[in-house]
């Protein structure tokens, strides 16, 4: 610690703690972290919680300093940097954010309708247990098991993207997987056919149920399904996979 | 991690024959020689500092009245201030990275990236501008197995860790931009070079 920083250390520290201990809180509370960490990590997020209140605590108990009686305009700056993420956290809540990851960050993250595939690959090999095709099965293991999948009856759900380059009839539905936190998310797609797809919207949580086939396009397995039935759903509660659940 | 290990200790070496001594920080005491008047802990001591061995918290006056909870509250106090000090540097960069992850599609990525060279060199500029933390880091490179050479996903892994944008904010607070851009050059061509070499020897066609 520096001599620099020290003098800043003041009014700005507090209040910078108590909005993250504050906005934490409230986000976890409100079963709101599953948006940008995967859900069973909550525990972490409480310990944060725990941590920042101890620095808190602590911070009451420390005896005063020089300057602490006014926040610097160095102090503002920095804690005007530090107040960023409770910004974020309050995006949470409401608006836009608040639904996940949506069909605009599918569009800068995804490599290709049949990336998923191959790079999910990395946490073990396709399932060998036999498939019950009236159960519903997520889109993480459909890109798993496309070679045991093709031509089955599959039941899955996912989030609309209506790709305006793709012909009437068309759309993409997708999940993202994510491991630790909404950095690392990428998503899983598989292509849906069915003329009920025009009254689907961007963003839309959908039920679907249908005949699985795999094409190769530009040397990708892309996973498509004839839909014989498109049903609107609410969003879920945990709206990203873990690769553990599939 | 054998190949971060040995771009660690071959920039280590080379920033210690550019830059001897403490040449390339911007304040001396970061190196750990303090003034006596400056030890950082927030309380004042108006006694001497012999035998001083950094152990801030260990001083006389401190050692009366120290109950255990007093000693843990100023543990935790300067756990906070770490925090902190680091924090801002976490927040800018993560801040940054944010934005380039929402306006960047990565797929342009790949339009440049038929060659090994540019891949790997692509990859390890997409390493800077989008990482947060090495444990995620490995996740977003496996998005491009299908697509990239194994050399170029871990020239995006082994730059990482040692460069970003947060790093190279804490690293402008502490260095001299001069060192901050050899440090850079240095990464940057060692971690390319060892990948171009692993996959033209090693790897070559490994996905």
């Amino acid at each position: 610690m520096n001599g620099l920083l020290k003098s800043s250390i003041s009014r700005w520290r507090g209040l910078v703690l108590g909005a993250w201990a504050i906005g934490l809180g409230v986000i976890l509370i409100a079963g709101r972290y599953s948006l940008f960490i995967r859900a069973s990590l909550w525990p972490l997020l409480l310990a944060s919680v725990i941590i920042l209140a101890l620095f808190l605590l602590a911070m009451v108990a420390r005896p005063a300093q020089g300057g602490a009686g006014r926040i610097s305009a160095a102090g503002w700056v920095r804690g005007g940097m530090l107040l960023l993420p409770v910004l974020y956290m309050s995006s949470l809540l409401s608006g836009a954010s608040a639904s996940g990851l949506n069909s605009f960050a599918l569009q800068k993250r995804s490599l290709g309708m049949g990336s998923g595939s191959d790079s999910l690959l990395f946490g073990g090999s396709a399932d060998t247990t036999p498939i019950d095709s009236s159960q519903t099965i997520n889109l993480g293991y459909i890109a798993r098991n496309l070679s045991r999948l093709d031509g089955t009856h599959v039941i899955t759900e996912g989030r609309v993207w209506m790709d305006p380059s793709l012909p009437t009839g068309k759309m993409v539905i997708f999940q993202f997987v994510v491991v630790c936190c909404a950095a690392d998310a990428m998503p899983v797609q598989a292509m849906v056919i069915s003329p009920k797809t025009a009254a689907c919207q961007n963003d839309q949580w959908v039920h679907v149920e249908g005949t699985l086939h795999v094409l190769t396009q530009q040397g990708q397995q892309v996973p498509v399904i004839t839909a014989d039935r498109i049903v609107p759903i609410p969003a879920p509660d945990e709206p990203y996979l873990s690769p553990y659940q599939f | 991690m054998i190949f971060g290990y040995v771009v660690a200790v071959t920039v280590a070496l080379c920033m210690d024959r550019f830059f001897p001594g403490h040449s390339a920080l911007l304040d001396p005491a970061m190196a750990g020689v303090r003034k006596d008047d400056d030890c950082g802990c927030g309380h004042d001591h108006d006694h001497d500092h012999h035998d001083h061995d950094h152990e801030h918290h260990d001083h006389e006056h401190h050692e009366k009245t120290a109950a255990i909870w007093v000693r843990l509250a100023e543990a935790i106090n300067h756990a906070g201030d770490d925090f902190l000090s680091v924090g801002q540097f976490l927040v800018i960069g993560a801040f940054f990275a944010s934005i380039c992850q929402t306006v960047i599609p990565r797929h342009t990525f790949l339009l440049m990236a038929h060659a090994p060279a540019l891949a790997i060199m692509l990859m390890m500029g997409l390493a800077v501008v989008l990482n947060l933390c090495s444990g995620a880091d490995a996740f977003v490179a496996s998005s491009f197995r299908s697509v990239l050479p194994l050399s170029a996903q871990m020239g995006f892994m082994v730059l990482g860790p040692m460069l970003d944008l947060k790093l190279s904010a804490m690293y402008l607070s502490f260095i001299s931009k001069r060192a901050f851009v050899t440090l850079v050059v240095l990464m940057y061509s060692f971690v390319f070079v060892l990948m171009l070499g692993w996959h033209y020897f090693f790897a070559a066609g490994l996905r």
